[in-house]
């Protein structure tokens, strides 16, 4: 089967600093979900997989092109759809309008079949009834679903989505949820996100990132196993641990090798995640 | 019943394009027969459900229509495509703001070259190409323009939208810069000797931009456009000579080699390494 994306040893410099060291990724339909701190090389390599930025090295395809040509990026672009990590959006527009405006940028020429289009993108991501507003007198959480809604004009094969929910309030992550899984069924979407939770809820796979390199790649329960055996509760602070904090019933839970005898209880993704940032040794890609 | 009313027939009545006769035959006939009274029922139905999905999205389609300024009626009415005038619209509503400052200042460059003192003038030549210059700088870059980063994952072309920008910028500023012309008409040719400059100066930052942000080649083409002229620290009348001929001539070589330098760079625009 033909990969959606298909990297080998990828790479990215910026001057003398090294953004991406070689990635290998190959990805098809369904939902994959980026994880690391901030400086990890999410968004590099997501401007990568958008063709905003080209790479320093390596081997690269999106959708079976290659886009170092000139034609097999303008096959990527035609069925891309990209919201970036600052999303720019013209205050003084429309929501129509500015979407009405990338639909241009996206070669829909003829304005009654765009501005359907327009209307239908909206719709789906529960703006229709505000399309008129100028974007100045959105909310933040409207503002980022404009920057969505831009992104599923022409339905793309490929979605690449850089901190999707950030601004969004729970009832609109969790709308979100539900239209990029139904829009996942037959394409391939890359998203990046802080969000544990979005992870668990809503990718098939993900993949951690540390200073440029993959170091997960599994799906989210495989992420979760990673602290296995390694998150327990008790009600003091334990030394043991490498993380902990006190939850909302009085207890502390705890994240590192458990002492004998602890209360070991079933971890999260969030937990392997932090065992990842916490540079346990045996961690290693799945 | 020995015949029916087929579906060519149907249509044409249901179209108005049955001469009367055969207009009768039909009506006489679906009072009768209710096979045909009931597709012939169905087929208005649907032709009547057709028309108004049609009127009803000619009516949303006109609401939602994006409200057009007169830039972009000027630009609908030479017969430049929306694809073209929407691009154009963006930049210049989102370019209003700078272009009054440029405005602002051009107005006390001219106030300055209207002095008595040679030395105003001279100031004035150098600060005017300094407007459509900013203009470039604005018309798109990632700090200037909001939607740069989503525009470069776009089947358009990069450097089509950048044109397109750079003009909508750069034309008026080159219009305001114009309006000094009836207070320096004494002057002769010298009351324009802004414009190849100018010109010179924004094509030179756009072909730079195809290593540098529009910024910093703006910054460092703007620089050194003002420096050069302090540092020589020339009498008065020795820098108008030097603003004069050499001056164009010097910009005109720059307008040439910046344009084949963007069009050998063209891929650059399109593809950014950073």
């Amino acid at each position: 089967m033909d990969h959606i994306v298909h990297t080998r040893s990828l790479s990215k410099r910026y001057g003398k600093s090294l953004a991406l060291a070689s990635i290998d990724l190959d990805l098809g339909t369904g939902i994959t979900g980026l994880l690391g701190p901030n400086g990890a090389g999410k968004t590099t390599l997501l401007r990568i997989l958008a063709t905003s930025l080209a790479p320093s090295s390596g081997e690269l395809r999106v959708l079976g092109q290659d886009p170092g040509e000139p034609a097999g990026r303008l096959e990527i672009r035609r069925r891309l759809g990209y919201v970036p990590q600052e999303v720019g959006l013209y205050d003084n527009f429309t929501a129509f309008d500015f979407v009405d405006y990338v639909a241009i940028l996206k070669e829909h020429a003829d304005r009654s079949a765009r501005h359907a289009e327009v209307r239908r993108v909206l719709e789906e991501v529960d703006l229709g009834d505000v399309r008129s507003k100028k974007i100045r007198k959105l909310s933040g959480g409207m503002k980022r679903r404009v920057a969505l809604a831009q992104a599923l004009l022409g339905d793309p094969t490929l979605l690449v989505l850089d901190e999707p929910t950030v601004g969004l309030d729970p009832e609109q992550r969790l709308r979100f949820r539900q239209l990029i899984s139904r829009h996942a069924e037959r394409r391939c979407v890359v998203l990046s996100t802080h969000m544990t939770e979005d992870v668990e809820a809503l990718c098939d796979r993900v993949i951690a990132l540390d200073q440029g390199r993959v170091v997960f790649d599994g799906t989210p329960a495989q992420l979760a196993g990673v602290a296995a055996g390694r998150v327990w509760v008790a009600d003091s602070i334990d030394a043991h641990a490498i993380v902990s904090w006190r939850t909302g019933e009085g207890r502390h839970r705890h994240i590192g090798e458990a002492p004998a005898g602890a209360e070991v209880i079933a971890p999260t993704v969030q937990d392997g995640y932090l065992l990842l940032n916490g540079g346990v040794p045996e961690v290693t890609a799945a | 019943m020995s015949w029916h009313v087929d579906q060519f027939a149907s249509s044409r009545y249901l179209a108005g394009q049955l001469d009367s006769t055969s207009a009768s035959s039909v009506e006489s006939h679906v009072l009768v027969c209710d096979q045909c009274r009931a597709e012939l029922g169905a087929a208005a139905g649907e032709i009547e459900a057709t028309a108004l999905d049609v009127a009803w999205a000619g009516i949303t389609d006109l609401l939602d229509r994006p409200s057009v300024g007169w830039v972009e009626r000027v630009l609908q009415r030479m017969g430049c495509p929306d694809t073209v005038t929407r691009v154009v619209a963006a930049t210049t509503r989102a370019r209003f703001s700078f272009l009054v400052a440029v405005a602002v200042s051009l107005f006390l460059a001219i106030n300055a070259a209207r002095s008595p003192y040679e030395k105003f003038f001279g100031m004035f030549l150098i600060i005017a190409p300094l407007g459509p210059l900013v203009a470039t700088a604005g018309a798109f870059g990632r700090w200037s323009d909001p939607v740069n980063e989503l525009a470069g994952t776009v089947p358009t072309s990069s450097l089509r939208i950048l044109l397109v920008r750079v003009t909508a910028s750069v034309v008026p500023s080159i219009m305001l810069t114009a309006l000094s012309i009836p207070w320096l008409i004494d002057r002769g040719w010298f009351a324009v000797a802004w414009l190849l400059p100018s010109v010179a100066l924004s094509l030179g930052a756009l072909a730079l931009s195809s290593w540098v942000s529009i910024e910093s080649a703006a910054l460092t083409l703007g620089g050194l456009w003002v420096a050069v002229p302090i540092s020589v620290r020339l009498p008065v009348s020795d820098l108008l000579e030097l603003l004069g001929r050499p001056t164009q001539m010097v910009s005109l070589i720059v307008i040439a080699t910046a344009l084949a330098i963007t069009l050998t760079r063209r891929n650059a625009f399109e593809y950014r390494e950073a």
